[in-house]
């Protein structure tokens, strides 16, 4: 262990050298492999990826080692950790910017490991073009961690003489508060795997620019992967969301932040992106669209790692700010220049083979959708860059906060809440005026039925009533779109209901996994929606007294104070009294961390599918002994959670490999088709 | 259909119910203790268009630092100017032209949260729109196009279109696979 204890560090810099040697390996010989055509260098380039990933997982261990041993020689642990602090935060490697890079580059090296080696023996036209894309991504993040920000550098006490000696702090300066919270175990790692996944298909739409080979292979190999990104970059945001809610402390869960919108934008392109590449599928069309589409996907993902670590625009996440901005510009200038190059190389190529048949079809309406999506991505990229542009041409600081882009995205968002519902209406490839009626007849009906309703008995708001009605537009047309699918089911094979339901759905899982994600998305919006019924208040609570919030009696029992070697804190116990009956007992927190001397809150939750309670512990009246207290009441919120974990299990079931029997099938009808024209 | 309207029927009544048993509460708006009414209505409105300047860099209404030495002096400030029957725009005025911070400020426009419709500023409000319907318009010309030249070929075409039984079989299973 001593041994470890000494060389953990440079034998994880050692592992990040080798790793980058490596990916540099692999990049000269997938391309020459390409060029020779050899198989031989083309398997060198996949073990040399295969190598890449042992290192930088090895790398990482280190740094876990070297976090949990607390040896505050590392820089890095020293600026990160103290002593105290609980293991399980320890493990969190990505605390830090070294750290968060070190994350990339890991999670990249696993993706690169299982694409080559998912196709190590298949796609050989592509897989080499593969390999050198992620590969050169690889050595840029691996380069970044070697020079700009190493995990490993050592603290060293510097003599008169110029000798230097290892230099231990007692302690180190302790892991940031606010970051000490369960969410930010997982939500880092899960957004960097939407973020980092996004690399395949961008890969992949470069190997197809490359190699030529423009039909859509590179979509539905990519497809997959595509979608496993989103659904990590979904999750991602939406933890982000749980994180700022119950740490922060000002009762959202959104707050337009430049580097929350940073996670948004790559996600409304992704979205689009997954729209677009079924027409290219069906209708062989918009080839040039959708190589944009993913390219703009991922410039988006490391222009929103460049908006977290650079610091160009002030953001809350400033604990990750550095001086790596410079080094992440030039590499998404090189890409973009690289990528619009090739797509203009290869425009002859990419002209569309098909034709759309009808302006009312499938096709259009995806086409009308992408256009939103990318309306409101420009929007969000508009709103967090204009104050740099707005300085650059007149000179003078502006800045645009939450209002801006609420007032400017929320029209946006109810458009493609319509665009959700109405998209199943039409057809693929023609819909008839009369058909389209005919789909829109009941959908509508109990819309506008659902409309009235809201706007009798719960809201006059517009936005919350438009939200709302749509909200149950959508949900009639995904219901009806079941239930039709299910009855056709049960009338031509005589199954019971739910059987039926279940095989509609098993055996054409991305349509209707895509309906149980659009379905998400309704209850997302309408938890969204309850903060036009938000309500807050404020009070002072000494031990024994009471005090009326909305439904709510909120009985302060206690007040009391508690400390650990992390924290001190002082608190109140407050029984929640509805109707005469006690439902809850919450403890909110005001923390003093030691290690950083930062004050933090710990907000309490009362949660129902109604509504939240939501209690944040300001501070504490000395003179009268009182506890200061802020009080939210926030409904639907849980359905924003709920809402993100209907759509993680829609995304998986889109996830699933296709109902093979129905392929078997087809494949047999295929060939007896070919043997009656023989 | 009509033989199974029962079961969609069914659906739809559950959703509305969970929905609306979901949403049954009364109104209420944000407002801070000392405030009543319209006064704390007003309150809320101008916390949303002023940022807090402890350098979070989030709207007042947000901030959620605890004894945040920007947002709690300006959210008292707000609190007595509203007691004291000032205007929002005296109010506003005051943030834009006389409200200082650890000894900086004046700070004009930079306590705003949300850029102004005049001049420049106008450009952060409109561009998306612009650009909303200025590519609505091109996409509108691309599919009619699209669509004209393939009615077009469509004439042309002498290809048949799949009329054995075993063609609209496979037809209806490729369909089934989208």
């Amino acid at each position: 262990m001593e041994f470890l204890d000494r060389y953990a560090g440079p034998i994880g810099n050692f592992a990040l050298i080798l790793a980058i040697v490596m990916a540099a390996f692999a990049v000269i010989t997938s391309v020459w492999g390409i060029r020779q055509k050899r198989g031989d260098l083309i398997r060198v380039a996949q073990r040399s990826v295969y190598t890449v990933f042992v290192s930088v997982v090895f790398a990482s261990f280190c740094l876990i080692y070297l976090l949990v041993t607390s040896n505050m020689n590392i820089e890095y642990v020293a600026s990160y950790t103290n002593h105290d602090l609980p293991y399980f935060f320890k493990f969190t490697f990505w605390a830090g910017q070294a750290g968060s890079l070190l994350l990339w580059s890991l999670l990249l090296a696993g993706y690169s490991f299982a694409v080559t080696y998912r196709y190590r023996n298949t796609h050989g036209e592509l897989i080499p073009y593969v390999i050198m894309t992620t590969m050169i991504s690889q050595i840029f993040f691996l380069s970044l961690n070697l020079w700009s920000a190493n995990p490993f550098s050592e603290l060293v006490t510097v003599h008169g003489d110029g000798s230097t000696t290892p230099f231990f702090p007692v302690d180190g300066r302790g892991l940031n508060p606010l970051l000490q919270h369960p969410a930010m175990i997982i939500h880092p790692p899960t957004l960097f795997f939407g973020y980092v996944g996004f690399v395949i298909p961008f890969a992949f739409a470069i190997a197809a620019l490359l190699s030529g080979q423009l039909d859509d292979q590179w979509i539905k190999l990519s497809r997959r992967w595509t979608l496993f990104a989103w659904l990590f970059q979904s999750a991602g945001i939406m933890m982000g969301g749980w994180w700022a809610y119950e740490e922060l402390g000002w009762g959202g869960y959104w707050a337009w932040d430049p580097v929350e919108n940073a996670s948004l934008m790559p996600w409304l392109t992704g979205t689009a992106f997954l729209h677009s590449v079924m027409i290219q599928e069906k209708k062989n069309m918009f080839k040039v669209w959708n190589v944009t589409l993913i390219i703009a996907t991922y410039l988006l993902c490391l222009f929103g790692t460049f908006l977290t670590r650079s610091g160009v625009v002030s953001s809350v996440h400033a604990f990750a700010e550095g001086s790596i901005g410079i080094f992440f510009m030039t590499f998404i200038i090189i890409t973009l220049a690289f990528s619009v190059a090739l797509v203009i190389y290869r425009l002859p190529q990419l002209k569309s083979e098909g034709k759309l048949d009808s302006a009312l079809s499938r096709e259009s309406s995806f086409l009308f959708n992408n256009l939103v999506l990318l309306i409101s991505c420009f929007a969000v990229l508009w709103g967090t860059i204009f104050p740099v542009i707005s300085e650059a041409v007149t000179g003078e600081k502006i800045v645009v906060g939450a209002p801006f882009f609420n007032k400017v995205n929320v029209p946006i968002a109810l458009f493609l809440l319509f665009l959700t519902g109405a998209g199943p209406l039409f057809a693929w490839r023609k819909t008839s005026l009369a058909s389209l009626r005919k789909a829109f007849l009941y959908p509508s009906l109990i819309a506008l039925a659902g409309g009235i309703i809201v706007f009798i008995f719960l809201t006059q708001h517009l936005y919350g009533l438009i939200s709302f009605t749509l909200s149950i537009f959508v949900t009639a047309v995904i219901v009806i779109e079941f239930v039709k699918g299910t009855a056709a089911r049960m009338h031509s094979t005589k199954e019971n209901f739910l059987i039926a339901l279940k095989n509609l759905t098993w055996k054409n899982k991305p349509r209707y996994g895509g309906y149980i994600v659009h379905f998400a998305m309704v209850i997302i919006f309408v938890g969204i929606t309850g903060v036009i019924f938000n309500f807050e208040t404020k009070t002072e609570l000494g031990e024994g007294q009471s005090f009326q919030v909305k439904d709510y009696t909120l009985k302060c029992d206690k007040i009391g104070f508690e400390s650990n070697a992390n924290y001190e804190s002082s608190f109140s116990v407050l029984g929640v009294y509805k109707d005469g009956r006690k439902v809850h007992e919450l403890k909110p927190e005001y923390r003093m961390y030691k290690a950083s001397q930062q004050p933090t809150t710990e907000v309490a939750l009362y949660k129902t599918i109604q509504e939240d309670l939501y209690v944040v512990f300001t501070g504490l009246d000395q003179t009268e002994r009182k506890a200061v207290l802020q009080i939210y009441v926030n409904p639907l919120v849980s359905w924003i959670w709920f809402g993100t974990e209907i759509l993680v299990f829609g995304t998986i079931i889109c996830l699933l490999p296709a109902y093979t029997e129905d392929r078997k099938e087809v494949k047999v009808r295929r060939k007896e088709n070919i043997g009656e024209k023989i | 259909m009509k033989k199974y309207s029962w079961i969609w029927l069914i659906f739809l009544v559950s959703f509305a119910l969970v929905s609306f048993v979901g949403i049954t509460y009364a109104q209420g708006s944000a407002h801070s203790s000392k405030l009543s009414g319209e006064q704390a209505v007003l309150f809320s409105e101008i916390s949303e268009e002023l940022m807090c300047q402890c350098g979070c860099n989030l709207v007042l209404g947000q901030c959620g630092h605890v004894n945040c030495p920007s947002a709690v002096p300006m959210r008292e400030k707000i609190e007595e100017m509203i007691l004291a029957q000032k205007t929002r725009t005296e109010i506003m005025d005051y943030f834009l032209n006389e409200y200082t911070f650890r000894g900086k400020g004046p700070f004009g426009k930079v306590i705003l949260s949300q850029p102004g419709t005049t001049g420049f500023d106008l450009m952060a409000w409109v561009l998306p729109f612009i650009l909303f319907a200025l590519f609505s318009v091109v996409l509108f010309v691309v599919v009619k196009r699209a669509t004209r030249v393939n009615t077009t070929s469509a004439k042309n075409d002498s290809t048949p279109m799949p009329s054995s039984d075993v063609d609209r079989r496979i037809e209806e299973d490729l369909k089934k696979l989208e």
